[in-house]
C-alpha cells in the first residue's frame, strides 16, 4: 500500500479512482452518455410524469363526480407503461431509498400493497390523503401495483377510497417529476452525471457511470425474463399459472412485456448515445441486431390482442412463443453482462447494490 | 537380521518417500489468501487460494455465489451470498469439497458464518422467512453433517459473525433490515429498521445485546473484525439517508463503549469488509473504491482500488481485492477471464 504521505497527496487533488479507459476513450463514452440522457433518459422520465400528472386530474375529477372511471384506467395505463420504459433506468435519483419499487412494488407474492391499502381503508386516515401525506409513507401503500388495487376495485365517487387513489397518483406524479427535475441539465445530479470523466463524489470516472447503467439494463432484462414472461408461464408447457401474471388487474401484462423489449431496442439504438458510440472505441456492434430482435419480438407481441393470462391459461402456442421469448433474452443479458462491457476494456464491477 | 544391503535399501526407501511427500504436497498447502472470483456470465463463484507471493495455487468450484468464508484447521467454509442456500465446506489442503449444507426450508443464508473453537460446529447467519427474523443456524462440521438446532435472534438481518479470539463467545453485526428474496434486496423496514451487534455464548444458547449506540441510526451494521486488547472493529453501511450520516460507517468498541472512527468518513457510506490484526485494521469500501490500514484509528497507508472489497490481514502482509485485482503485499493479481473479485476475502491461518 503506499504510504500516508501518498494519501494525503491523492486526497484533496485526485480523490477519484483511476479510469481503465484512455482519455479519448472516456470523452467519447462520456459524451455517448450525455446523449442517452438527454435523447433517451430525460424524455422517459418528462413521459411518466406526463402520464402520472394526468391520472392525478382524471382521478380527481372523476372523484369529483365529473369523470369517467374508463377514461381512468385509459391514465393508469399510461403510468404503467411509461414506468415499464423509464425503469431500465437504474442511475441516479430512482436508486435511492427503496429504489425503483417505489414506483412498482411487483412481483407481490406476500400481497404488501394489497394489506396496506385494505389497512388504510380501514382506519380512513385524513392525513394520508392531505397534500403530501404520503410521503415517507410505506412504498405497499404508495405504489402502482396499491393504486391498480383501488382503481380496478369499484371506486365510488367522494369516498376515502377515491381520495387515496388520487392522493397515491400524486405521489406518483411528484416522484416522476422530482426524477425529471434531477436529470435536466443544471441540476446537481446532472451535474455529476456529466463530468463523471472529471471524477467526483457520486463517479469517480466514467468507467462506474456506464457500469452502474449496464448493471441496471441488467435488472432490467432480468426482470423481464424471470418476473414478466417466466413467472407466470413457467419453464415449460404445463407450468403455466396465470395468476402469476404481471398487472392481471389491469390487463396490462402484456403490453408490459411488449413495452419492455421495445424499450431495450431504443436504449440501445438511441443515435448517438453509449451503445451507438462504443464501436467508435472498438465496442461491440452486437447493440443493433439485439435492438433490431427485441423491436421485432415487441412487434409480434403487439399483434396478439388478449390479455396475458388468457394467453398463459390456454397454455397454447402463444405461451410457447413467448417463452421462446424469454430464451432470447437471456442473449441480451450476456451481451449487457459482458458482451458490451468486455468490447470496451470495462468489467460489469459489483455496484452496492450488489454488495452486502 | 538387517543386512548393509536392506539397511541401504530402507534408507534409500526412506529418502523416497520423504522426497515423494515433497512432490505430491498439495499446492495449495502453501496458500495464505483466500479470495472469491466469481463469473460475469454465469454469477458461480470460486475459492481462489492464493499464495504469499500472490501466486495462483488452485481454486475450489462452487455452484452458488459465494460471499464470505471461515475456517478451521484444514476445512474451509464458504458462505453463499444472500439470499443462497448452500454452504460449502472444503479441504483447504486438496481443494475437494466434503459437504453442501442446504439451508432448510423457509430459511436462506445471509453470507457469513463462524466455526466454534473446537472447529466441530458451525454457525450461519439465517433469515426466517416465515417472520424475517434473523437466526443462527448450528451444524456439524463432520459427516454426517447434521444441521442441530437454531438461536433466534432478536431482530433481522444478520451478517457477519465472528468468534472471540480464545472462547466460543460469538459476536453477531445484525444488520436490522427485513428481507425477501421474495421482493430482491429491497428493505422493508427502511423507515424504522435499527441495528446492534449481538453476543452469543454458544454453551448457554444465550444471546444478548453488545452494543447499541447513538449514531448508529439509519446505518446497517455489517461487518466486524477483533483487534488488538478485544477492541471490536464494526464497518456499517448508510442504508436511510434521512436517519443516518455517512461519516458514521466505522466504529471501534472497547469494553461495551462504542466510538466512530472518523476515517470512515472517506469510504463514501459504504464499509465493503474489515479486517483486524494486533494492532492494524483494514478497511475497504467499494463505493469509496479505496482500502485503507489503519492504527489506532488513524490511516497509515491508503491506496485507491476500482470496487475495493475484499480485506484480510496474513501473517505477512495486507489483502486487498477490487473488481479485477487482488494486491497482496507488493504483487498484484489479476483475474482469469471473464471473471471478477467479489466481496469478501480470508486470510488463512
Amino acid at each position: 500500500m503506499r504510504p500516508l504521505l501518498a494519501l494525503l497527496l491523492i486526497l484533496p487533488s485526485l480523490s477519484f479512482a483511476q479510469s481503465r479507459l484512455g482519455a479519448d476513450d472516456a470523452a467519447i463514452l462520456q459524451e455517448g452518455l450525455a446523449v442517452t440522457a438527454d435523447a433517451f433518459v430525460l424524455p422517459a422520465y418528462a413521459a411518466q410524469e406526463a402520464a402520472a400528472t394526468n391520472l392525478r386530474d382524471q382521478l380527481d375529477a372523476y372523484c369529483t363526480g365529473d369523470g369517467d372511471i374508463a377514461v381512468v384506467h385509459t391514465a393508469f395505463a399510461d403510468v404503467f407503461l411509461t414506468w415499464q420504459r423509464s425503469s431500465i433506468v437504474q442511475v441516479g435519483p430512482i436508486t435511492e431509498a427503496e429504489g425503483p419499487m417505489r414506483v412498482q412494488l411487483w412481483p407481490d407474492p406476500k400481497g404488501f400493497a394489497r394489506r396496506a391499502v385494505r389497512t388504510a381503508l380501514a382506519a380512513e386516515d385524513p392525513a394520508l390523503v392531505a397534500p403530501d401525506g404520503l410521503d415517507g409513507r410505506s412504498i405497499a401503500l404508495t405504489n402502482l401495483t396499491a393504486l391498480e388495487t383501488l382503481i380496478y376495485d369499484p371506486l365510488p365517487v367522494q369516498s376515502y377510497a377515491c381520495d387515496l387513489a388520487t392522493a397515491i397518483a400524486a405521489f406518483q406524479a411528484d416522484l416522476a417529476a422530482h426524477l425529471v427535475a434531477a436529470w435536466t441539465p443544471g441540476s446537481a445530479f446532472r451535474g455529476e452525471y456529466d463530468t463523471a470523466i472529471s471524477g467526483n463524489p457520486r463517479y469517480p470516472n466514467v468507467d462506474t457511470l456506464v457500469r452502474e447503467f449496464l448493471a441496471g439494463a441488467i435488472v432490467y432484462v432480468d426482470r423481464l425474463r424471470k418476473f414478466k414472461l417466466l413467472r407466470g408461464l413457467g419453464e415449460a408447457t404445463g407450468e403455466a399459472r396465470p395468476e402469476r401474471t404481471e398487472a392481471r388487474r389491469s390487463g396490462l401484462g402484456l403490453p408490459s412485456i411488449e413495452t419492455s423489449f421495445r424499450t431495450l431496442a431504443d436504449f440501445y439504438e438511441t443515435p448517438f448515445g453509449l451503445f451507438d458510440v462504443a464501436p467508435d472505441i472498438g465496442g461491440s456492434m452486437e447493440y443493433y441486431v439485439l435492438g433490431e430482435t427485441a423491436r421485432s419480438i415487441a412487434d409480434t407481441i403487439a399483434i396478439d390482442p388478449r390479455p396475458l393470462d388468457e394467453i398463459v391459461a390456454e397454455d397454447g402456442t402463444s405461451a410457447s412463443e413467448l417463452r421462446r421469448f424469454a430464451d432470447l433474452v437471456l442473449y441480451q443479458e450476456s451481451f449487457l453482462k459482458s458482451g458490451f462491457s468486455g468490447s470496451i476494456g470495462l468489467t460489469t464491477g459489483f455496484t452496492a447494490a450488489d454488495g452486502d | 537380521m538387517a543386512t548393509r544391503r536392506s539397511l541401504l535399501g530402507q534408507v534409500a526407501l526412506g529418502l523416497g518417500v520423504m522426497a515423494c511427500r515433497g512432490l505430491v504436497a498439495q499446492p495449495a498447502d502453501r496458500a495464505h489468501y483466500v479470495g472469491v472470483e466469481t463469473s460475469i456470465a454465469t454469477g458461480l463463484s470460486r475459492a481462489l487460494f492464493v499464495s504469499s507471493s500472490g501466486e495462483r495455487l488452485g481454486a475450489t468450484d462452487l455452484d452458488f455465489r459465494a460471499h464470505g468464508m471461515a475456517q478451521h484447521g484444514s476445512v474451509l467454509a464458504v458462505f453463499p451470498r444472500r439470499p443462497g442456500n448452500r454452504v460449502a465446506l472444503a479441504r483447504t489442503d486438496s481443494l475437494e469439497i466434503l459437504t453442501v449444507i442446504d439451508a432448510p426450508r423457509g430459511r436462506h443464508f445471509f453470507g457469513h458464518g463462524a466455526f466454534t473453537a473446537d472447529g466441530a460446529t458451525l454457525l450461519v447467519a439465517e433469515n426466517d422467512l416465515a417472520t424475517l427474523h434473523g437466526g443462527v443456524g448450528v451444524y456439524e462440521t463432520r459427516a454426517p453433517f447434521r444441521r442441530l438446532g437454531q438461536i433466534d435472534l432478536p431482530g433481522p438481518g444478520p451478517h457477519e459473525i465472528i468468534r472471540h479470539p480464545t472462547r466460543d463467545l460469538f459476536f453477531i453485526a445484525l444488520g436490522g433490515i427485513e428481507t425477501h428474496p421474495d421482493y430482491g434486496r429491497l428493505p422493508l423496514n427502511l423507515d424504522v429498521f435499527r441495528s446492534q451487534i449481538l453476543e452469543l455464548d454458544i454453551r448457554r444458547s444465550g444471546v444478548g445485546e453488545f452494543g447499541h449506540w447513538d449514531g448508529t441510526e439509519g446505518i446497517s451494521l455489517r461487518h466486524l473484525a477483533f483487534g488488538a486488547d478485544e477492541t471490536l472493529m464494526i464497518g456499517g453501511q448508510l442504508v436511510d439517508p434521512e436517519r443516518g450520516r455517512p461519516t458514521n460507517i466505522l466504529w471501534q468498541c472497547r469494553k461495551g463503549q462504542g466510538e466512530i472512527v472518523t476515517a470512515g468518513r472517506l469510504l463514501a457510506g459504504y464499509v465493503s469488509s474489515v479486517a483486524s490484526r494486533g494492532d492494524d485494521t483494514l478497511v475497504t469500501s467499494k463505493e469509496a473504491h479505496l482500502a485503507l490500514l489503519l492504527r489506532d484509528g488513524e490511516v497509515v497507508e491508503a491506496t485507491r482500488v476500482d470496487g475495493a472489497s475484499a480485506a484480510a490481514l496474513t501473517s505477512k502482509t495486507a489483502v486487498y481485492s477490487g473488481y479485477r485485482r487482488i494486491e497482496i503485499g507488493s504483487t498484484t493479481l489479476g483475474t482469469a477471464d471473464g471473471r471478477e473479485f467479489d466481496n469478501h476475502g480470508l486470510a488463512l491461518a
